[in-house]
């Protein structure tokens, strides 16, 4: 019974499945009409109870053991739950004052702020106890969880897996679909650069001092998923279900040097030249790669200005081209990340435009 | 100016607003966290980074230290307050009060003395002051004209300044002199003044430091006892922050920038910082203490500072291993002997193996493979009993025939396959290939087939298939002999019996015994196991074999023993005599299936060929062509002629993984497989190949070809944790030439015949240096075991040696094993006197002594003093003739009790040795039956011992009797 339990639960982690559900459950949580339910106090607390009994539970499995209270993973455990109340805290407070403002309200906010205050003691004396209390968790933490330091690092034995630093495993799960320079220049390239962008792009005044989703429905759906899913979830992905020659292992799996998967990727072009038309590989890249290449630039090019005329209309009348465009290219990147990620997992697809003439691949 | 108008002199009240927060609250907040902060500080500063594991280990021995020393000290007060002591301090006392009585007479010349020396130290300082002055200034002012002179010439107009500068320079010259003058006055004054107050007081101060020395041991113990005791400056000294000064408690190490470890395609010196726990290792009087402070159990060989590896020089690490820089028990890579340890070390100190350092630490018997870094040449090294049976195995059991090993060549270990047709039959030969131990449970024949990864249904059936396919092909490629016939006379077993027991087949040879011998080496099973002939081979070979080995195999090991005829045919009907061991005729030979061999030919031949090529070549084949292509194939893949010559494989490279640098292979390149339970290390890796060597195959799917090959040795545990040992010698570190043992060419001459004196298992009878002789078990009397040749080069005359070893004659016909004949070449030979030589340490290669005419004086008294036998004046001699033959004069004692014909000695010794020998003989040779008679230990027995020696050596030098020589040459 319990070892079916495990076995559901290591299958339904598999990359795949694991990012298929985070996605359907932040739809759900968010964007229907049980949505209400997660963000009151008792559904946050039902929530917390249930990832702490899961926690607890699945503690007396010895390899989840050994992989969660490993030093380098602690944080993360911490960091989890973390991210779960600050979400949690920020959405009951957005659904509260939809709440209230549905009802003729006003937001919570504006009630309660006062309009000014003494910097001392009002400021940094609070300031000033933080900063007392945050040492003194930091140097409890330090001592009582001390550094993984171990003996000096062998040269002639790398460790297996070899993993990034934790916040950048989500990158790192993303190496595993993309060409290196699109997963480890590109993409956090265009993190920076779009994080950078939000506040020319985002000119709705709404939600400005108070928390609120209704009003500010898909740029919080987007953060949501984007910081949620590609960020956080990877990060899960990366860390705890990422073991030796990081091959994918369940939560309850030993990780076994010698788990061997088959990998049998093939190329867009293979699909379609050798699997598809039947004439073997064009020896010019360009005539070769032409269906990705077109693609891509249907996708990134045709793509925003189909959904300018027919489904975005309202935006892109709101926002102004230059903004639309900039917005929908930053959006239709991040949304290719899992549409890359599905399409390996589903039809084994390396790459859609695959040049190693030019160390080119997307 | 503008605002000046508003109220409170320019300063604009600020609006009345409300604390966003309680703030006695956020006080009370403050209080607190600032104090957990504060506790949190302290736990952080004095238990953690503070309190260190190494420094409740210092504390412990510095306990012990103090508590040894308070003895020291209450010793040292027994020892002044009674006895001896008591009188010598008593004098001393007494001797100070005279001293002082005697200085109080004189009190006022004293006085008056120390009064002039302190006036002269005064003037003395005062002048040594200005002298100094007056030096610098002139110094600086000589700097300044050299520049304003050659400022001048090459400036023409400025020569009047420069001449004023030299003039005044002048002045400043005299000042200076007059000074130094003045100093050297006072200085004179002081002394005399001095050695005046020294006379004066001269009594007191010896006195006084008599009466000191006296206390001398006590006050030093004293000041070791201040700073090992816990007293408050020591607790100051080691209290937390305040160490950083000059604390009694500090990590110990010693750096060693040549011994280096390699990391990161680089190298760093060794920085062994176990001394900082491990306190008392190279200290004697601590064998009994607990570890950490333990001494080293071998101080005279290590770490002491008298040992030829002192701890500054060589520290630790390079022998044990471990992570030199750690000061933490986990962390310093201690490896548990046994399970028991590791579950104690969990307990005790969170113990777990390292996973990145792949140097865990090796105990004892383990640390003596690093002794092979530095000692390579040493064929056997003193102090490393287990390297050293390690080594032997390596080279006997033939290991390196299949694992290169830099260095390790030499005539293969196993006999010839080359001349089988005479020796023995294609049915024992399956049988024996199939399990050798079923014939002989003592052989160093490994099991090939049939072993934990190839003993299932189908590999019972394929093991048939490749023990017949081998045989086959050794059959038809092995040569045949021409065989003496045997006479027709038929042997006497018992008297073969006795022959074998005495002329010394056993030093070589295990005789029917199924037992192993428990020694720690394996000489006895250089040569194999005599039991089963009968079922192996015929009288014919075996009478031919033992009568003259080479006959048979010109490149056999097995010397010749001289056997007549006669006691060869007794031998071998003696030796026909001997079972194979129980059950071994009832043991089915293996037979092929034709069929099953076809499809395995088929596999060879598919590793060359594609699968249709290979089928239409085995249709094609005959089965004799099946049989020798397989045959061929598999005595490859064994590796056979690694050990054994076989045909068509003369130049073939070994199989097996080369170990040069096994002992640095890092240990994730040790394929555990799918074996749990193993601790991954090498040692355990290597000991638990050698106990199952298919283990990693354990439920790994292969194809037969890929599967491991290895066979199955026959070894006790002592023997794999011996081969282990050395096999974890081999690493790829190298130690500089500066820190290697420096061989000196005694030394390298010694080495040099010591791999020819292992390669023919002399040590099996002769004692060497310490090592061997084991043949004297086989004797009742230690007089009939072979001779200890450790003295030989000091003993023996090179050109006699030559001879004797080229053609061994009688020296000792008492004994009945005998000195076979080797054949060994000329450059053998010289090897070996070298050798002797080199033990020995003499350079004198052309010894010449002879006696003169005019000697004939010490001659005569030589030879009253050796008394032949029945000649007059025998009673008062020292009758040297009751054991030893002079010549002709055979004495009269039974055989057994004889030494060595005196007769050879002017033509087999060395004059000066036999000086050497009778001084003592018990010193060259101990317990030897030759009685001292000139000295006790140093005491003379006679009254001019030397003079005595002189003569008797003198006189046997006259014993030159050719019928005697040719009487002893047998």
């Amino acid at each position: 019974m319990v070892e079916t339990l495990k076995d559901i639960v290591n299958f339904a982690s598999r990359p795949e499945y694991f990012f298929t559900l985070v996605v359907i459950f932040l739809w759900i949580s968010i964007n229907t009409r049980l949505a209400k339910h997660f963000w009151t106090k008792r559904g946050g607390l039902v929530m917390l109870v249930l990832i702490t009994v899961f926690l607890c539970v699945s503690l007396f499995d010895r390899d989840f053991r050994l992989i969660i209270t490993y030093p380098d993973n602690v944080p993360i455990v911490g960091m989890l739950l973390l991210v779960f109340f600050f979400t949690w805290l920020a959405m009951y407070q957005a659904f509260r004052n939809d709440a209230r403002m549905a009802a003729g309200g006003v937001p919570v906010e504006q009630e309660t702020t006062h309009d000014k205050v003494f910097v001392w003691p009002d400021l940094l004396y609070v300031e000033f106890i933080c900063g007392i209390i945050s040492s003194f968790v930091l140097v409890v933490w330090a001592l009582g969880l001390p550094a993984p330091l171990e003996e000096p690092a062998n040269p002639n034995v790398s460790p297996n897996p070899a993993k990034a630093p934790w916040y950048f495993l989500g990158l790192q799960e993303l190496l595993v679909y993309f060409d290196p320079w699109i997963a480890g220049v590109i993409l956090p390239g265009f993190i920076i650069v779009g994080l950078m962008a939000i506040p020319y792009i985002d000119k709705n005044p709404k939600g400005n001092g108070y928390y609120s989703f209704a009003e500010r429905r898909f740029a919080v759906t987007f953060f949501l998923y984007g910081f949620l899913i590609l960020w956080v979830a990877l990060i899960i992905v990366g860390t705890l279900l990422r073991g030796p020659n990081w091959n994918f292992f369940g939560p309850y799996e030993f990780w076994d040097v010698h788990k061997l998967e088959a990998l049998v990727n093939v190329n867009l072009s293979e699909i379609i030249w050798v699997q598809l038309l039947r004439t073997g590989l064009p020896h010019n890249w360009f005539v070769r790669e032409i269906f990705g290449i077109v693609l891509v630039a249907a996708y990134l090019v045709v793509l925003p200005k189909i959904l300018a005329r027919v489904w975005l209309k309202g935006m892109y009348e709101q926002l102004g081209a230059a903004r639309y465009y900039i917005m929908m290219f930053l959006l239709l990147v991040m949304v290719a990340t899992p549409i890359k990620m599905y399409l390996r997992w589903l039809v084994n697809l390396k790459y859609i435009v695959a040049i190693p003439e030019y160390f080119f691949n997307i | 100016m503008s605002r000046a108008g508003t109220d409170r002199g320019g300063i604009r009240q600020k609006p009345a607003v409300d604390h966003a927060y309680n703030i006695p609250r956020l006080h009370k907040i403050f209080f607190w966290s600032a104090l957990l902060s504060l506790l949190s500080i302290i736990w952080w500063v004095v238990d953690v980074d503070y309190d260190k594991p190494w420094k409740r280990f210092q504390r412990g021995f510095m306990r012990l230290q103090a508590e040894e020393t308070r003895q020291a000290i209450a010793a040292e007060d027994k020892k002044l307050a009674g006895g001896s002591g008591k009188q010598r301090l008593d004098q001393a006392d007494a001797a100070l009060q005279a001293a002082s009585a005697e200085l109080q007479q004189r009190r006022a010349d004293v006085d008056q003395a120390q009064q002039r020396l302190r006036r002269a130290e005064n003037a003395l300082a005062k002048v040594d002051a200005e002298n100094r002055a007056a030096r610098a200034e002139y110094d600086a002012f000589r700097y300044g004209v050299e520049t304003t002179v050659v400022e001048a010439s090459h400036d023409h107009g400025a020569h009047g300044s420069a001449d004023k500068k030299q003039e005044k320079l002048g002045r400043f010259d005299e000042r200076r002199a007059r000074a130094g003058l003045q100093f050297e006055e006072a200085t004179a004054e002081r002394d005399s003044a001095a050695a005046e107050v020294a006379r004066l007081t001269n009594a007191l101060t010896t006195a006084q430091k008599q009466r000191d020395a006296l206390f001398a041991n006590r006050t030093r113990l004293e000041k070791r006892l201040e700073g090992v005791e816990s007293n408050v400056v020591n607790w100051i000294r080691n209290s937390p922050m305040m160490d950083f000064i000059a604390p009694s408690l500090k990590v110990q190490q010693t750096v060693h920038e040549d011994l280096r470890f390699e990391v990161n395609f680089q190298t760093i010196p060794r920085v062994d910082r176990c001394t900082t726990c491990h306190l008392g290792i190279d200290k004697a009087g601590y064998e009994d203490a607990p570890q950490p402070y333990t001494s080293h159990p071998n101080l005279d060989l290590f770490l002491s500072s008298r040992s030829p590896h002192p701890l500054e020089k060589v520290g630790c690490t390079v022998c044990h291993s471990g992570w030199d820089r750690s000061t933490d028990f986990k962390w310093a890579a201690h490896h548990p002997r046994n399970e028991e340890q590791a579950k104690q070390w969990e307990r005790d100190y969170d113990w777990h193996p390292l996973h990145k350092w792949d140097w865990p630490m090796m105990h004892g018997a383990l640390a003596e493979s690093q002794c092979y870094k530095c000692h390579k040449q040493d064929i056997v090294l003193e102090g490393a009993p287990h390297l050293n049976q390690g080594r032997e195995i390596f080279e006997r059991a033939g290991c390196w025939g299949c694992h290169k090993v830099e260095g390790k060549q030499g005539p293969k270990v196993a006999p010839s396959l080359r001349y089988l047709t005479a020796k023995t039959r294609p049915e024992w030969v399956k049988q024996w290939l199939d399990d050798p131990t079923a014939f002989r449970p003592t052989t160093l024949m490994p099991k090939f087939f049939g072993l934990s990864n190839t003993n299932d249904e189908y590999f019972k059936r394929r093991n048939d298939v490749e023990i017949t396919a081998i045989t086959h092909y050794l059959f038809e490629k092995s040569e045949g002999n021409e065989l003496e016939p045997l006479p027709a006379r038929a042997g006497d077993a018992e008297r073969g019996r006795e022959l074998v027991e005495s002329v010394g087949c056993k030093a070589c040879h295990l005789v029917g015994t199924e037992e192993k011998p428990a020694a720690d080496t394996i000489r006895q099973q250089f040569g194999p196991n005599l039991m089963g002939l009968a079922a192996k081979t015929s009288s014919q070979w075996v009478y031919n074999w033992i009568r003259d080995p080479k006959s048979i195999n010109p490149d056999t090991r097995m010397p010749r023993l001289r056997l007549t005829d006669a006691e060869a045919l007794d031998i071998t009907a003696y030796l026909m005599t001997l079972p194979a061991a129980a059950g071994f005729a009832d043991r089915p030979a293996p037979e092929s299936e034709p069929q099953l061999r076809d499809a395995v030919t088929l596999e060879y031949l598919q590793t060359t060929l594609s699968k249709q090529q290979a089928e239409i070549r085995i249709a094609r084949m005959s089965e004799q062509d099946k049989m020798m292509f397989l045959g061929e194939k598999l005595v490859g893949r064994y590796g056979c002629y690694g050990c054994h010559d076989v045909p068509g494989f003369e130049k073939t490279e070994p199989i097996g993984v080369e170990l040069t640098e096994e002992g640095s292979k890092i240990t994730s390149k040790f394929d555990f497989g799918h074996v749990h339970g193993v601790p991954h290390t090498r040692a355990d890796w290597i000991r638990t190949k050698l106990r199952d060597p298919r283990i990693w195959d354990y439920e790994v799917i292969k194809s037969p070809q890929d599967k491991l090959r290895m066979p199955q040795f026959n070894f006790t545990e002592a023997q794999i944790e011996a081969v282990t040992t050395f096999v974890l010698g081999l690493v790829r570190e190298q130690v500089p030439a500066a820190q290697r043992k420096v061989y000196d060419p005694h030394e390298q001459a010694r080495n040099a015949g010591m791999r020819l004196v292992s390669n023919k298992n002399c040590l099996a009878c002769h004692p060497l240096s310490g090592f061997g002789g084991d043949y004297a078990r086989f004797v009742d009397d230690p007089a009939l075991a072979p001779p200890l040749i450790t003295p030989t080069g000091a003993k023996v005359q090179p050109d006699w040696l030559h001879d004797f070893l080229a053609a061994p004659s009688t020296i000792r016909p008492w004994l009945q094993v005998r000195m076979p004949t080797f054949e060994f070449t000329d450059e053998e030979i010289s090897l070996l006197i070298n050798m002797f030589q080199g033990i020995s340490r003499v350079d004198e290669r052309y010894p010449r002594f002879e006696v003169a005419a005019r000697d004939a004086a010490s001659i005569q008294r030589g030879r009253m003093l050796f008394g032949i036998h029945g000649a007059p004046g025998y009673e008062l001699s020292l009758s040297c003739n009751s054991c030893h033959p002079a010549g002709r004069a055979l004495p009269t004692s039974p055989m057994t009790q004889w030494g060595p014909n005196l007769a050879l000695a002017p033509e087999r010794l060395r004059a000066a040795w036999i000086l050497d020998w009778l001084r003592n003989p018990a010193a060259i040779a101990p317990g030897t039956r030759m009685p001292n008679f000139f000295y006790d230990g140093d005491t003379p027995l006679t009254e001019n011992p030397e003079q005595d020696i002189q003569d008797l050596r003198n006189y046997l030098w006259t014993l030159r009797d050719p019928s005697v020589q040719r009487l002893s040459r047998r």
